[in-house]
């Protein structure tokens, strides 16, 4: 029963807390949709957001963050790209069990990755599916760590039903605001100060993802757009797809910035995310760090 | 193009609006049955207790006619009730008997009997059919006044199937007996 109920798009509260280097953000709005209000913007700085709440002060942590929330019962969490792991995966024979497809996957992962992936907590999801193969999209975050975070919220009176990738989230944003080219390739770039995301997409679609952590004061200007030369080139080259027809930037905090000039053609056009985006008529722009949320409260 | 909705937490968040609906509709439905139903007790109700005490008074009736049958056929099967039928029919036929008129009989053949016949018996008697057949028995001098006789008894409406059943005439005597059988339909008119 519980498997057919999540086939529908689940009903989200007005909450949701974007847990991201170098700040928590949580945004209570009148209603989840369209043309959002806020009732509540909360920001606050964080240092290490994860040791924080999985610690035993992470309760408190958690329990005055849902104080200034009018404690809501359900939350929302949407979490950094550091904190998964998230790749694409293409699939041939993919079974119709469920325990066999996690089987299949897990030994996948087995190969590529370097901790027991009996201590992952996994998520999938179809994005296409032949008759010979099937292109999954792949979460995976440490299970500890997440069930840490989830407990501070829980012992504070909250329910966490939701936990998603702030880069998901924005390519939903992107979708849903026709930002992203229906025909040909497409990056989307997520700039925090402690990573740096690419998702590439090909007519909307994700086609490869990668997340390099970048801690703070780490990686100089020249190191990120080295990186990126880098990505750029395996998109290109290993990959094989063609020139990229746009680039969406994500910021967080809207100071950062990446240093585009001279790594990507001049007549690609590089769109902000967040800088016209307002919600309700009136409201004031939310900016980049705000998206994943805007994302997710606004649903399709 | 398919947005990205994979969830890590440990217990999603599901739609609750489909099993809301679904349930609601069902209760609605289960709802409004049972209303249906006490209303089609309540105002059948009374038919049905008033149907039921009639059945149940047929019934006893149908125990009491039952039980009556069983007593008379008990009765009938009984000896008194035979020779009780017998005795009923035996007074049956007496009355059949008892419905000869002499007097009108005697004003009837008075009407038809020639000067020269004199009767020396008439017997009557019922046929089964109910029919009541004479033999008339007696003698005539001459003997065209027999003849004369049964001419009037042919025509007359009052006899039918005339029959001569015997003629006898002794040597050296003018005297003629005879004996006639007819039927007496006493009801019938002798108008011409």
């Amino acid at each position: 029963m519980i498997s057919l109920l999540t086939k529908f798009r689940p009903s989200l509260p007005p909450v949701a807390v974007l847990v991201e280097y170098p700040s928590i953000l949580a945004l209570r709005v009148a209603k989840p949709g369209r043309d959002l209000q806020a009732l509540v913007r909360h920001e606050e700085a964080m240092t290490d957001v994860v040791d924080a709440l999985g610690s035993s002060g992470g309760h408190k942590m958690a329990d005055a963050l849902l104080t200034r929330l009018g404690r809501p019962k359900r939350i929302c969490l949407v979490l950094g790209d550091s904190f998964f792991r998230m790749q694409i995966m293409t699939l041939t024979d993919f079974p119709r069990r469920e325990e066999e497809r996690s089987q299949i996957i897990l030994w996948h992962l087995r190969k590529t990755l370097n901790v027991p992936v009996e201590s992952l907590r996994l998520r999938y999801e179809i994005l296409q599916k032949t008759a010979g193969s099937a292109t999954l999209w792949l979460t995976l975050c440490q299970e500890d760590a997440l069930a840490a975070v989830e407990k501070s919220f829980s012992e504070a009176g909250c329910e966490v039903g939701y936990v998603g990738a702030s880069s998901a989230e924005l390519h939903n944003f992107a979708l849903a605001s026709g930002l992203l080219p229906e025909e040909g390739p497409a990056l989307l770039l997520n700039r925090t100060p402690s990573y740096l995301s690419f998702l590439f997409t090909e007519g909307g679609q994700p086609v490869f993802f990668r997340c390099k952590e970048t801690a703070p004061d780490e990686l100089g200007e020249g190191r990120i757009e080295q990186e990126l030369r880098l990505t750029l080139a395996y998109h290109r080259e290993k990959l094989g797809f063609g020139k990229l027809r746009k680039i969406l930037l994500r910021h967080h905090p809207d100071s950062l910035r990446l240093p585009l000039e001279g790594v990507v053609e001049e007549d690609v056009p590089v769109e902000t995310l967040g800088a016209s985006s307002t919600g309700a008529a009136g409201a004031q722009p939310w900016g980049g760090a705000w998206l994943p949320l805007v994302a997710l409260m606004e649903g399709d | 193009m398919k947005r990205l909705s994979v969830n890590l937490a440990t217990a999603p968040f599901v739609n609750r609006v489909a099993p809301v609906v679904a349930i609601s509709a069902i209760l609605g439905a289960a709802l409004l049955l049972t209303l249906f139903n006490l209303t089609s007790f309540v105002l059948l109700g009374t038919e049905y207790r008033t149907a039921r005490n009639v059945l149940k008074e047929q019934g006893q009736r149908l125990d009491a006619l039952k039980k009556d049958m069983a007593e008379k056929e008990k009765i009938l099967q009984s000896g008194s009730v035979t020779s009780l039928s017998e005795e009923a029919k035996f007074v049956a036929r007496l009355l059949e008997t008892k419905r000869f008129s002499w007097t009108r009989f005697l004003a009837d053949v008075e009407n038809i009997k020639p000067y020269g016949v004199m009767f020396q018996a008439v017997t009557p008697s019922v046929t089964p059919e109910g029919a009541v057949a004479l033999n008339l028995r007696g003698q005539a001098n001459p003997r065209s006044e027999m003849l004369k006789l049964e001419q009037n008894l042919f025509s007359s409406a009052l006899f039918r199937e005339v029959q001569l059943s015997s003629e006898q005439r002794q040597p050296g005597n003018p005297l003629t007996d005879f004996s006639i059988t007819c039927i007496y339909l006493p009801e019938a008119s002798d108008a011409p």
